[in-house]
């Protein structure tokens, strides 16, 4: 009796350590599935429409309030067997802020202020425009570029 | 008196299950948790062509994203690379991995060149190669 009492016990024991065991399982194979359930929102994505323009935006250096960061515009030409290659067009740095050094800088077409920035270099690629010669042009993509800039710059 | 001993040894394997199984949850979890540092990628410029040597000239950036979501540019440079391409300069190569690419330009954005970083880390250049011949179909 007091050896099947103990064995009694000892099943119990494990039988309330399989359960809290099976609930951790439980727990990382529902983070799996949430997972899982954001790659086939990814996967579904991707039918959509490639955008023709696309900004991009990278922190470079943050130095008192002036932000230093480069921006660059990338341009995805749809090919006749409808395929896609996308290119850079301007790889652009460009800091905003407080105590920006703006010294030596030099203002010409390409380079300088634009509305509550500076262009400090626009390198530009397979016959690109100036960058604030596009933006002008496009004031949808500015926006979007603000859009992705300011999710950069907080 | 026997019984409750066999109580206490009921609670006591209970408590050192529930501890076991925690601490190995945990430990698997925070391995879930790490996560590579750098992100490698690759932008296309220019194809390769009869007119530039058969050379691919892509941009290559090297940033990291610290916990706050932000992506800091860590390296960035110009890249001239291709199965014909030959090219005078610095030179991206890897015997382990292969590799013999060509640094056209480098502003050094972080003080030091991009083949520092390579040289630190030579286990990214698997990286580097998918991402660059993702562009060079």
């Amino acid at each position: 009796m007091k050896i099947n009492q103990l064995f009694k016990a000892i099943f119990r024991a494990i039988f309330i350590a399989t359960i809290c065991l099976t609930s951790f399982v439980s727990c990382s194979s529902d983070a799996n599935i949430t997972e899982e359930n954001k790659e086939n929102q990814l996967t579904l994505k991707s039918t959509e429409p490639v955008p023709d323009f696309e900004f991009t935006t990278e922190m470079i250096s943050i130095e008192g309030g002036c932000f230093k960061y480069r921006v660059s515009l990338f341009w995805t030409l749809t090919n006749l067997d409808g395929t896609t290659t996308t290119y850079l067009m301007n790889d652009v740095l460009m800091q905003s802020g407080v105590g920006c050094d703006y010294e030596g800088e030099v203002t010409n077409e390409y380079t300088g202020s634009y509305k509550d920035e500076w262009i400090i270099s626009d390198e530009r690629y397979n016959d690109a425009k100036p960058i604030r010669v596009f933006w002008d042009s496009h004031p949808e993509e500015y926006i979007e570029y603000t859009l992705v800039r300011d999710k950069v710059i907080r | 008196m026997k019984t409750k001993s066999i109580i206490k040894l009921q609670f006591i394997f209970l408590i050192v299950c529930v501890f076991t199984t925690t601490l190995a949850m945990a430990n698997v979890f925070s391995k879930e948790t790490v996560q590579e540092q750098y992100t490698i990628e690759t932008a296309l410029i220019e194809e390769a062509s009869e007119d530039n040597g058969y050379c691919y000239k892509l941009r290559l950036s090297i940033s990291k994203t610290d916990a706050g979501g932000t992506k800091w540019l860590v390296h960035t440079a110009t890249i001239l690379t291709g199965p014909y391409c030959e090219c005078d300069g610095e030179v991206l190569s890897s015997s382990t991995y292969n590799v013999k690419d060509y640094i056209v330009e480098d502003p050094k954005i972080s003080g030091v060149p991009i083949t520092d970083f390579f040289t630190a880390n030579p286990k990214m250049f698997p990286t580097y190669i998918q991402s660059r011949d993702n562009l060079i179909k």
